[in-house]
């Protein structure tokens, strides 16, 4: 787990015991001396991380990680209604949830992610391996994210990668969800660029597969 | 020894003749019967008949008549979506908005067709094999059920936004769940697996927990008129251990993400531990890593009985082979006779 600062100490342990009031407090005071992306960036990108980590390790459970990923996403929100302007060049991006109904995972990557300064297209939950194809092909996605709960998905992930490629389409493809967790061999089945352990992590995964391909 | 007695000795915390094992298979009677998943679930004669025969393959010490898990959504008229190669899933929840609570009406568990499908299979069990195997029933704990009722983000909010409405839901379903469960044991079930996968601290912290999943799990369990074992479906659980004890419960499902050592010491002489093969991992086993994962498991949690060896989540994958369900079972067989002097060996 990465060593926190004090401050952002404080505001994970506001963000964990669910206080929104203090977690108010400490962004307002740090605000005086910061600007809102530097905030973003080196306060509250590294608190989410250190929660995703704390989740996976089983010191978080995921009802703070949701929470957590919630508050972020508000308080940028209000950012941006007091003129804040986030970044916008970055590769498309897109997020499903597979022939899988379950999309908390996907709800709290959205969160974390467009806090963060990434716009994603969100295709849904249950999208069948057909229509997510055609959908990353329609929008020209250039990074696409999935999530999983289900074992059978996870395994039909393989035929989204191959019918991209059998289309010429050439995208990023990042996966995650609980079995992969279960099982640290299986996102090598799914032919997928990567796999994030917890959403947490999604921000520096993005940020590194930018990094190497997009630069 | 017969199963029953085996696990009956294990749950007194003494050593029995072999290590208990319950094969937690659901969705492979489908493949015994040459049904699809969708066909073999719609008849509780077809279940009994699938549970029987892989008992008569896998030499295990139960049946199990878990069909899937939205058999309760089922029931309150909610959408099941069947898949070929897994389990069912609950579709679009029925609770939109959580104001949709205040009018909510659950039926009569026995009136649904689906609920009596279950229950006649436990009937034709029962009648099979008497008091000599265990036939474990299961329900969707008032707590965790609402995930499929409402989805997770929804159900987050209502806890920590609606505690009134929060509590009429549980009011609800702890009703649903305890005449459901009552209704299994009447058919013939031994036990009721208390399915609470939103209580384990992967889920919930423990703090939140002891202000809702352990009071709704005090109150339901103490209304089953039978004995229940708490599974959290892969979740982890240690540190709530004493208070899953004080619910009334004598089993507790564990994480393999969590230590089978440690769990076992936590649990010593209040609570049996059933677990924690992973299932997910299963699916690529050789016969050779099957024998291994269990003697380990027998190794860190089998001495001195208050163990039964099972999978980590409730629920086999379709997709691990037949060869190494034979390879769990040939191995338990081989490695976990009492006493387990091999264990001490270094």
């Amino acid at each position: 787990m990465s060593k926190l600062s004090k401050n952002q100490k404080d505001l994970k342990e506001a963000l964990l015991s669910l206080n929104r009031v203090m977690a108010e407090k400490i962004l307002k005071k740090l605000k005086k001396q910061n600007s809102t992306l530097f905030l973003v960036e080196n306060v509250f990108i590294p608190v989410i991380e250190d929660i995703g980590i704390g989740w996976e390790n089983g010191d978080h459970a995921l009802s703070q990680v949701y929470w957590s990923s919630l508050y972020f996403e508000d308080w940028v929100d209000q950012e941006i209604n007091l003129g804040f302007a986030q970044k916008s060049n970055h590769p498309k991006m897109a997020i499903a949830v597979l022939e899988d109904y379950h999309g908390l995972g996907k709800k709290i990557v959205l969160s974390i992610m467009r806090a963060s300064g990434f716009d994603l297209i969100d295709f849904g939950i249950g999208i069948s391996v057909d229509d997510l194809v055609q959908k990353t092909i329609d929008e020209q996605i250039e990074i696409l994210l999935i999530s999983t709960l289900m074992l059978p998905s996870v395994l039909r992930i393989a035929d989204v990668t191959g019918k991209l490629k059998e289309k010429g389409h050439e995208v990023k493809m990042i996966v995650g969800g609980a079995p992969f967790r279960f099982d640290r061999e299986l996102w090598k089945n799914t032919d997928a660029d990567l796999m994030v352990g917890n959403a947490g992590d999604v921000v520096g995964v993005i940020n590194g597969l930018i990094e190497k391909y997009f630069r | 020894m017969n199963s029953l007695e085996r696990v009956l000795t294990t749950i007194g915390q003494k050593e029995p003749d072999r290590v208990p094992f319950f094969l937690m298979v659901t969705m492979h009677g489908a493949r015994e019967l040459g049904l699809s998943i969708e066909e073999y679930f719609a008849k509780g004669e077809q279940v009994a008949d699938g549970q029987l025969k892989m008992r008569k393959k896998y030499k295990h010490d139960c049946l199990y008549n878990f069909f899937y898990a939205p058999v309760e959504i089922e029931a309150m008229g909610g959408e099941v979506i069947f898949r070929e190669d897994g389990p069912p899933n609950s579709g679009r929840p029925f609770i939109e908005n959580i104001e949709q609570i205040e009018m909510l009406k659950l039926p009569v568990p026995t009136e649904s067709p689906i609920i009596n499908e279950v229950l006649k299979g436990t009937r034709i069990m029962k009648a099979e094999v008497g008091d000599s195997v265990p036939i474990i029933g299961v329900v969707m704990s008032p707590f965790s059920l609402p995930i499929m009722q409402m989805g997770f983000s929804n159900y987050f909010d209502l806890i920590f936004k609606r505690p009134d409405l929060f509590q009429r839901l549980m009011s609800l379903n702890e009703n649903f769940c305890i005449a459901w469960a009552n209704a299994q044991l009447e058919a013939g079930a031994t036990a009721i697996c208390y399915f609470d996968p939103f209580s384990s601290v992967t889920v919930t912290p423990k703090n939140e927990y002891m202000k809702t999943g352990f009071e709704v799990a005090k109150r339901t369990i103490g209304q089953i008129q039978g004995p229940t074992a708490t599974h959290m479906a892969s979740g982890r659980c240690l540190p709530i251990i004493d208070s899953l004890a004080n619910t009334g419960t004598l089993i507790v499902g564990v994480s393999v993400e969590e230590d089978l050592k440690e769990i076992k010491d936590t649990c010593k002489e209040k609570l049996t531990v059933l677990g924690n093969l992973n299932g997910i991992e299963m699916c690529r086993w050789d016969d050779k890593t099957a024998e291994q994962k269990v003697k380990d498991a027998i190794k860190r949690a089998g001495k001195g009985g208050g163990f039964i060896l099972a999978d980590n989540h409730g629920e086999i994958p379709w997709q691990v082979p037949e060869e190494v369900l034979l390879s769990i079972s040939k191995a338990v067989h081989k490695w976990g006779k009492y006493p387990l002097q091999w264990a001490d060996e270094k």
